[in-house]
This record gives structure tokens, C-alpha cells and sequence, in this order.
């Protein structure tokens, strides 16, 4: 499978009024086609951030970005803002955790579809909006919206959270992008509505062969969907692995944060019992020290680990990576 | 469990749908229809489901914060047992109102800004007249907040700074703290871990645990998340619509679930493990039907796998099936 995107040593920060805020630092990754690589973390990890990076979403002087994103081999970062543009909503779509927000309430859903469409079509003609809206009537019928020749005139307040989800999956599959990147799409809905957007997603991919960044909190999730995961933790990558072996018993996760992480989820065996959770809290971006980012919390820390911050390198047989001294075998 | 603290049978709320300019009262929606509980001293009653099912709705009218109907007798430590729906002599509202206390879903939401934590913990007693009048007595109240604070795992010094200094979780203890205060018997919590982040949700749940461990006080957990209601109830209702739809022992509902709706709520909770993918095999699709516009029959027909002419037809009663299991179809 060819490779569609490729990030080197991006970092992204936000010079605030406070200091600077460095909210994603020098991550790399890639995804090919036909997979779903899912990015896990916690509020203020930077996945979000991350995304919208990718997507070319931050520009102005307060933000200040390095590193690489090549989308198909070519370099995103350095375009110009109009040829930037004619990829986003076409090769590379992105969806939105709250879908209520995601829409302008005053106009239809159906004019925000065609919008869509006509943003990257030559013409604005009769004809080219009626092509539009017809392929925007295909797209929600694709994602499981009944009656979509009536459902595409109404408001989006007509609609609930799920079928808005739903909308906004079809307006970013309008325009077959090869990537679609989901910035926790299910966090703001309902279990079983979860369900059927996770499984939407899943047979999408199956059908299209396009890749995913899938981008969520929640390590239930990534076990349905993904097929590789990059925890993130503070800004930065801390851990690599395929889904097959995060999960598997006899593999499992080899840095102490994702370990913490999976072992947090609340299990029947252990009703009535202390719940296994990880001290402290996130750190906040801007107090930020030297050493690894995680080490305040770690119970596994050792005085290198105050000292010096970890890179990324290969951990365990299986071809998984982490951040962590303990892949050396001393922490002192 | 022992003494008997809060009982409600028959406990029903409607909310009025007003439109036009003289706000008429065009229909009422049931938030929440012939509920029957009891809850003592030590126990837990779970309350799962999804949103817009009734949840939130209980928990406000268990805790007085709006009027329902039907019958909710409170049994207070001395003195003869009253119903508190309807209006209440000032002994008996005071009494009711320090006794059963509330924490809510949004730590960012539940604190007044403009208040110190000293003040936050401090006004509960202020209105009970608790806060003492002499400055020995002040001195001593200031001595048992910072009590109350090292409790729920904060520091004393914590208690003249501001809620904004504080991390999501650090705010959720400051609310637990603030329900401690006046010594409740019965704390309802609703949705108290999920605006934290993963790691954080677990430190929280062993607070809550701990402290009920210790006192022996009550809880009524409000939650969507599965795991964790049957991590901490004994009892359990599941609702749907404002209705319970299947109630009993935390364990047997979960491990043999005899309502459609249970069981879709069951498979619609992540499976962990990359090998079943059970998500991705669910079978229920569509949503609930608005509040507005209920099935005249069974509130989950229209979704439910197993329906058949009868549940179009007919609304289930809530059937006993001894133990205090209890479900609400015409198939079970």
C-alpha cells in the first residue's frame, strides 16, 4: 500500500501571553492506504492539535511550526495558502468532535453540503449544483440517512447529534479524499450511536480504501477500529504499536503511561476493589520541566528519568517503539 | 444496609413545551415516568442510560432540585418518616437539604469563579447556620475544612486559592469535599467522572468508594459508562425514555440481561480486545425517538430486534422477577 501521508519532526507552538506553549514537539508518523492509525491520548496531549496541523489549519504569527508534512510525497507545509486549500475538503477531509458545533445553523444542511462540493469544482452553474446536490443526496444516503432526498433541506438543529455525525461524515466524503481524519467523533454521542458511527468509519475504510487518522481518548475504541495506535502523552509520541499487540496479553503496552491507561479501564473482576489509576494529573503545557514529561507521575521513575527525555526507539520484538529509559533496563 | 433513607414510589416529572408569545403550554414531555426506589444506609443505586433518558432528571428530583410528582418519603435519622414532595416546614426542609447532598457532572461549571475554595466549603455551613458564631468556633470550622480538603486529597493551602488554579479532576474533589461537608447521608452523584480525563477518572471513583467505605453513606451514581455503574452499585436501573426498563442486582443485570434494550447497551460497549470487534458486528441501528413523539407502545419497539405486534400496541408494566429484578417486556 502506498504511503499518503508522512509527518517528520513536526512540532507545532503557540506563543501565548503567558510564554510559549509548545503543544506538539517533534512527532513523526505516517499512514497508508486502507488503514486506520489511531492517535490516543488525553485533553492537552496535542492529538487535536496534531490534526489540525495536518490539516493546515493554524497560520498567523503566534504560531510557529516545524518539521514536515508530505501528503502523497509532496510538501504541504510551504504551499502557498490557495493551493493548501484545494487539498483540504478534497485529498484530506476532517471531522469534528461536536458535530453541533461543526454546522452553521442558518443555513441548510444541504447548502453546506453543496458548498462543499462547489468549493472544489470549476463552475457554480445550474447544472453544477444540481450535480452537487445529487451527489450530496448519494453521500448521506451512504452514511445511512434515511430519506436523504428530504432530510438534505433540513436545518441542522432538525437533526440530532448522531445524524448530524452522520452529515458531517457524508459532507467529508463528498469529495472522495484518499484521508480522512476523525478528531474524536464519537465523544460527544451516545453508546449505541457510537456503535454504528465506529462501525460506519470501519466499512467506509473497507469500501474506499481510504486512510484514517482516528484520533480518540478512549483505548476501547482503538481496539474496535484501529489497526495501529500512537499514545500520545504532553506533546509528544511516547509509544508505537500495532493494535494486534497493544492488546494481546502476551506483548502489551511497553511504556508505563499506556500501561496505566489500559489498566485504568474499570473491569468486573475487580467490583468492590481500589481501582488501578495513575497519580497526579496531566501537566500543564507551560510547566513543563526537563526529563521525561511523564516521570512526575511514574512509578517506575529513576533519576535519569528527572534528568533526561527519552526518544522514541524500538521496544520489545514485535516492532513496537517507546519513550522510555526502561527499554534500557536502568533508570538510575 | 440497614436504615432505610430515601424511598420513592410512583415518582414521575413533566416538563411543559411552551411556544408562541404568550409561552402556552403546547405538550409535555415525561422526563420521568412511575419510578419506584429504596435506597439505605451504605448502599448504592446505579442509574445507566442514555442521554436524554431520564437520568439527570431523577437525580434533580431525588435531590428536590425540581418538584416531581408521586411520592419520595424521606426516613430521617430520628423522628417519623415524610414525604418531601410538595411543601415542607423549615425543620424538615433544612433537615432533608443537609442530608442529601449532590455533586455534578461539571467540575468547570459547579464552582462559583469568584469564590475561594475556603468559601466554596464554607457556604453549605453558612446556610445551614453551621458556620459558628464566635471566632473560637470560626477557628474551628477553618480547621475542619482543611480537614475536608486533605481528605479528598488536596492540600490545606489549597483553601484560599480559586477554582481556576485547579486541574479538572483537583475541582471534581473540591465538589466531593463541598457535598461532605454538612455530613450527608446520602450524596447523588451524576455523571461525576466523565468531564475528566481517563487517567484521572479512577482516582475519583476510588475517592467516592473509599469515603463510603468509611462513613457509610449512600450514593445514588448517575452514568452512561457501563463499567464503572456496575463497578460501584449493588442496585441498578437501566432507563430509557424516563422509564426503567430492566432493574436488579448489579451482577445479574449485567451478567444475564433480560430486556432487549440492556442487552444492545451491553454490546454497545467497547470490547478491549482488537480479536472480537464486537462493535463492528452490533445490530441496532436508528435512535431513540424524541420525548415529544412517543411509540404508543413499547418505548424501544421501534429499535428492538424482538419486536413484534404487541409492542406497538401495548406499553410492558414493569413485571417482578423475584430478587428485586424487575424488567419491562412483553418477552421477558
Amino acid at each position: 500500500m502506498e504511503t499518503l501521508l508522512e509527518i517528520a519532526g513536526l512540532s507545532t507552538r503557540f506563543l501565548t501571553f503567558e510564554g510559549e506553549v509548545r503543544a506538539v514537539e517533534d512527532i513523526s508518523f505516517s499512514i497508508a492506504e486502507g488503514e486506520i492509525l489511531a492517535l490516543v491520548g488525553e485533553s492537552g496531549c496535542g492529538k487535536s492539535v496534531t490534526a489540525r496541523s495536518v490539516m493546515g489549519l493554524y497560520r498567523g504569527s503566534r504560531v510557529a511550526q516545524e518539521g514536515s508534512i508530505r501528503f502523497r510525497g509532496r510538501e504541504l507545509k510551504d504551499l502557498p495558502e490557495t493551493e493548501r486549500a484545494s487539498y483540504r475538503g478534497k485529498e484530506m477531509a476532517m471531522i469534528f468532535q461536536e458535530p453541533m458545533a461543526a454546522f452553521d445553523p442558518l443555513a441548510t444542511v444541504g447548502a453546506q453540503m453543496i458548498d462543499a462540493r462547489l468549493a472544489h469544482v470549476s463552475g457554480s452553474s445550474g447544472r453544477d449544483r444540481a450535480e452537487a446536490r445529487n451527489l450530496a443526496v448519494e453521500a448521506l444516503r451512504s452514511v445511512g440517512i434515511p430519506d436523504p432526498e428530504l432530510r438534505i433541506d433540513e436545518y441542522p438543529h432538525r437533526l440530532s447529534g448522531g445524524m448530524l455525525q452522520r452529515v458531517l461524515i457524508a459532507i467529508g466524503l463528498m469529495n472522495k479524499p484518499s484521508l480522512l481524519i476523525a478528531d474524536e467523533p464519537t465523544t460527544a454521542l451516545d453508546m449505541t450511536i457510537q456503535a454504528q458511527v465506529l462501525r460506519l468509519i470501519h466499512d467506509l475504510r473497507n469500501e474506499t480504501g481510504m486512510g484514517v487518522l482516528f484520533i480518540t481518548h478512549d483505548l476501547g475504541v482503538v481496539a474496535e477500529v484501529a489497526d495501529r495506535v500512537h499514545v500520545m502523552y504532553a506533546g509528544r509520541i511516547v509509544e508505537k504499536a500495532s493494535v494486534a499487540d497493544l492488546f494481546d496479553p502476551e506483548c502489551g503496552p511497553a511504556h508505563p503511561y499506556t500501561k496505566g491507561l489500559l489498566e485504568s479501564r474499570v473491569r468486573r473482576e475487580r467490583k468492590g476493589m481500589e481501582l488501578p489509576s495513575i497519580p497526579g494529573s496531566v501537566p500543564r503545557p507551560l510547566e513543563l520541566s526537563g526529563g521525561c514529561r511523564f516521570a512526575p507521575r511514574c512509578a517506575m521513575a529513576g533519576p535519569r528519568c528527572l534528568r533526561e527525555e527519552p526518544a522514541l526507539a524500538p521496544a520489545g520484538e514485535r516492532g513496537s517503539e517507546a519513550a522510555c529509559w526502561l527499554r534500557e533496563g536502568s533508570v538510575a | 444496609m440497614s436504615g432505610m433513607i430515601l424511598e420513592g414510589k410512583d415518582l414521575r416529572k413533566l416538563f411543559p413545551v411552551k411556544k408562541g408569545v404568550f409561552m402556552k403550554t403546547v405538550a409535555w414531555v415525561r422526563a420521568l415516568e412511575r419510578f419506584d426506589f429504596r435506597i439505605g444506609e451504605g448502599g448504592t443505586l446505579g442509574i445507566v442510560g442514555e442521554s436524554g433518558c431520564g437520568k439527570t432528571t431523577l437525580g434533580r428530583v431525588m435531590a428536590r432540585i425540581h418538584e416531581g410528582e408521586g411520592s419520595l418519603i424521606y426516613h430521617p435519622r430520628e423522628g417519623e418518616p415524610y414525604d418531601v414532595i410538595g411543601s415542607l416546614d423549615r425543620t424538615r426542609e433544612l433537615a432533608f437539604r443537609r442530608d442529601v447532598q449532590m455533586i455534578f457532572q461539571d467540575p468547570y461549571a459547579s464552582l462559583d469563579p469568584r469564590m475561594t475554595v475556603a468559601e466554596v466549603l464554607r457556604e453549605p455551613l453558612e446556610a445551614h447556620g453551621l458556620s459558628g458564631a464566635s471566632a473560637a468556633e470560626r477557628r474551628s470550622t477553618e480547621a475542619m475544612l482543611a480537614n475536608q480538603l486533605e481528605r479528598v486529597g488536596l492540600h490545606a493551602d489549597a483553601l484560599a486559592r480559586y477554582p481556576h488554579e485547579f486541574s479538572g479532576g483537583q475541582r471534581q474533589r473540591i465538589a466531593i469535599a463541598r457535598s461532605l461537608v454538612l455530613k450527608p447521608r446520602l450524596v447523588i452523584c451524576d455523571e461525576p467522572t466523565s468531564a475528566l480525563d481517563v487517567s484521572v477518572q479512577s482516582q475519583v471513583v476510588n475517592l467516592l468508594t473509599g469515603i463510603q467505605r468509611e462513613e457509610g453513606l449512600a450514593y445514588v451514581f448517575i452514568s452512561h459508562n457501563l463499567e464503572l455503574v456496575r463497578h460501584v452499585s449493588d442496585h441498578i436501573c437501566v432507563m430509557y425514555l424516563g422509564r426503567v426498563v430492566e432493574e436488579g442486582g448489579a451482577e445479574a443485570v449485567f451478567d444475564a440481561p433480560l430486556h432487549p434494550y440492556t442487552m444492545a447497551l451491553l454490546a454497545s460497549a467497547p470490547s478491549w480486545d482488537p480479536k472480537e470487534k464486537h462493535l463492528l458486528d452490533s445490530k441496532l441501528y436508528g435512535e431513540p425517538p424524541s420525548p415529544l413523539r412517543l411509540p404508543p407502545g413499547c418505548p424501544f419497539e421501534p429499535r428492538c430486534p424482538k419486536a413484534s405486534a404487541v409492542c406497538k400496541n401495548e406499553s410492558p408494566e414493569l413485571k417482578g422477577f423475584g430478587e428485586g429484578r424487575k424488567v419491562a417486556c412483553h418477552f421477558a
